[in-house]
């Protein structure tokens, strides 16, 4: 068993929150360090319903609050791994989910890459999100693909 | 608590049958290894985009000796001490995981993927791909290039 560690993608959604689970529980179980990946990207920030008027101003103030948020947001879902018994690091960047897991998990030489089936993008039940998608495709690393209620 | 391993006797359905039994060593559990016989060579290398050479090998196999390499198989999960489990029909893969997975009510479901084709940007949808969007477990999937 290759003992890199696990690098996994956190975001807000939910099964962003089964992942930081199911993560936590196969790095204790194989005794491997878990990298927490958050990437965030300030146009996520602006919320799906708000209109075109006044929306630039307030993707604006999106920007520049979305830095703190990741880090603090990062920072809180790894005291809940270390609380589950792993030794954790978080990373939280601008860009894309996708590349930013690729590039951390060649990084650190990861055993593998652990993502919720759906970021926060929307769920469709049967159809896997885009970057599950986008890593069990073509990233060459094995995934852990963690569904919204994942069953213990 | 269980894991469930789909292997079509390729080397990543191996690769995804040894993690699984490192896996379940780690964590003490018990293990179904579970092959869909496809049967037609065809429909492997259709979907892949290209002529599997797996597939060749499929379609010369009748059900007896699929079930009897799902046997030996599992044989080296159970030399590793874990208690083992074997299923093996004639059924569409994806499916037949799934089914299996909500029997056994699998912990977690390891899976090789056959990677992609020259079809890969036409032909949407792997057996791996729909497992992992379909299942209420998590889902390792093996990559085709890890050696």
């Amino acid at each position: 068993m290759p003992s890199g560690p696990i690098v996994a993608g956190i975001d807000f959604s939910e099964c962003g929150g089964a992942a930081l689970d199911a993560a936590t529980e196969l790095a204790v179980a194989l005794d491997v360090e878990l990298v927490l990946v958050h990437a965030f990207s300030p146009e996520r920030y602006v919320p799906a319903l708000m209109g075109d008027a006044g929306s630039e101003l307030m993707a604006e103030a999106h920007a520049e609050r979305s830095q703190d948020e990741a880090i603090e947001f990062s920072q809180i879902w790894a005291e809940r791994a270390r609380e589950g018994g792993a030794t954790v690091r978080t990373i939280a960047e601008d860009g894309d989910p996708k590349e930013l897991l690729i590039q951390y998990a060649s990084e650190e030489k990861a055993s593998m890459i652990v993502v919720g089936t759906h970021g926060h993008k929307g769920f469709k039940r049967f159809v896997l999100g885009s970057v599950a998608e986008a890593l069990v495709r073509d990233a060459g690393y094995r995934v852990l693909v963690v569904p919204k209620r994942s069953k213990k | 608590m269980t894991v469930l391993v789909a292997i079509d006797f390729s080397r990543q359905s191996r690769k995804a049958l040894d993690w699984a039994i490192d896996y379940a060593v780690a964590r003490n559990e018990d293990m179904v290894v579970a092959h869909a016989f496809a049967g037609s060579r065809t429909a492997l290398g259709v979907k892949d985009g290209h002529l599997d050479p797996i597939g060749q090998v499929e379609a010369e196999m009748n059900m007896g000796d699929a079930v009897e390499l799902t046997g030996k198989w599992s044989q080296d999960a159970r030399d590793a001490g874990i208690e083992v489990t074997t299923v093996a029909e004639k059924a569409k893969p994806a499916d037949f995981i799934l089914e299996q997975a909500q029997k056994a009510h699998a912990t977690i479901i390891v899976i090789g993927s056959r990677g992609h084709g020259a079809l890969k940007r036409t032909l949407l949808g792997s057996v791996a791909t729909k497992v992992a969007a379909e299942a209420t477990c998590p889902v390792v999937v093996i990559p085709p290039s890890e050696d």
